[in-house]
């Protein structure tokens, strides 16, 4: 305090609460005795109230579809490097099912002759193998199930290469039928 | 929207500064580390903005700093008891409304901060970007300086009756 008066920075310190219980005690004692603190209280909290219940601004009814527009315009388009990074992941995938496929040819579990598709281990090796290399894409399972030759252990890496080039050929299709990420709301 | 207007003053100016903060904080949604509250992260990028936009003008309405108020004078206006019923119309209201796009800058966010938005010393540290100590002496002057204006203006009015 200035003198015997509170300074406003007191007073308005009590109006926001940010005396410790003590502080605030020993202002309210204060202000409950001297008139011209007391006064200058009442003046602040008014300021205080009058301050706080100005009216709010809103925004103009286009705001939000203009600002929905600007954001769709600066939205990235889908990069390249995606594609790649999407392709690499599924030759991965296809390299690992052939990396499963040779070691069951070399350890015996497929024989290298005619195979039946759907019965036995050999065939639940060919649908584990459709289902890793062609997920999603039919026309490779159907292909396999349907043309499948028999498997000498030689061909089977041209067995694997024409899976790989169906694949990437259905997978560049689904990636280039898909829609932009910037479309998509 | 309230921050940016009075902040900028001009409500077209102010609409695109807060479209432009939005794309901001959009962009940069990433960088957002929970640090602070989501708002409180966007008043800072919205503050920013305007800011940038302010500086780009020069001739700009009460930025002086050093437009400080004064210790005594008109500030407390004891001699009016009815000055606290009269601070609540809406005559007052709009009175306050001008002062407050008068007040330095500095004085106008740390008040809107306070006010409107109702953001704690802590927060409004963070999104003006200045210590604890300067946001404290910002929201007092702010508050005496609007205080001394809103009254003498008031006392004029009273004695042009």
């Amino acid at each position: 305090m200035i003198g015997s008066h509170c300074t406003p920075d007191e007073l308005y310190a009590l109006i926001d609460g940010n005396l410790s219980p003590l502080g605030r005690a020993s202002a309210a004692a204060h202000i409950g005795e001297c008139s011209t603190c007391a006064s200058r209280n009442r003046l602040l909290m008014s300021f205080d109230r009058s301050v706080r219940s100005l009216p709010l601004e809103g925004t103009d009814p286009g705001f939000t579809a203009s600002l929905m527009a600007k954001i769709e315009l600066t939205l990235p388009a889908p990069r390249s490097f995606r594609l790649f990074t999407w392709i690499a992941c599924q030759v991965g995938l296809l390299v690992t099912a052939a990396v499963v496929v040779g070691v069951f040819v070399l350890t015996g579990l497929i024989q290298p002759v005619q195979l039946e598709a759907g019965k036995g281990v050999a065939g639940d090796m060919l649908r584990s193998l459709d289902l890793i290399i062609a997920s999603g894409a039919g026309l490779v399972a159907g292909w396999s199930r349907t043309l499948i030759p028999p498997v000498p252990a030689g061909s089977l890496t041209v067995w694997s290469g024409t899976a790989f080039v169906i694949l990437v050929l259905v997978l560049l299709d689904r990636n280039f039928s898909r829609k932009p990420l910037h479309r998509i709301r | 929207m309230t921050l940016a207007l009075r902040l900028v003053g001009g409500r077209s100016e102010a609409e695109e500064l807060v479209q432009d903060s939005f794309l901001r904080a959009f962009r940069s949604l990433d960088t957002f580390r929970g640090d602070a509250k989501f708002s409180t992260w966007f008043y800072r990028i919205l503050y920013n903005v305007c800011m940038t936009s302010l500086r780009r003008r020069r001739t700009l309405p009460g930025t002086d700093l050093s437009d400080d108020p004064s210790q005594e004078g008109t500030a407390w206006a004891d001699a009016e008891p009815d000055v606290q019923e009269r601070l609540e119309s809406d005559e007052v209201r709009q009175i306050l409304l001008e002062e407050i796009r008068r007040l330095p800058e500095a004085f106008r966010a740390a008040l809107t901060l306070f006010y409107v938005q109702e953001l704690k010393y802590e927060e409004m540290t963070f999104v003006l970007q200045v210590p604890l100590g300067t946001v404290k002496t910002n929201l007092s002057r702010g508050r005496t300086l609007l205080r001394q204006r809103v009254l003498e203006r008031m006392n004029d009015e009273v004695g042009a009756l």
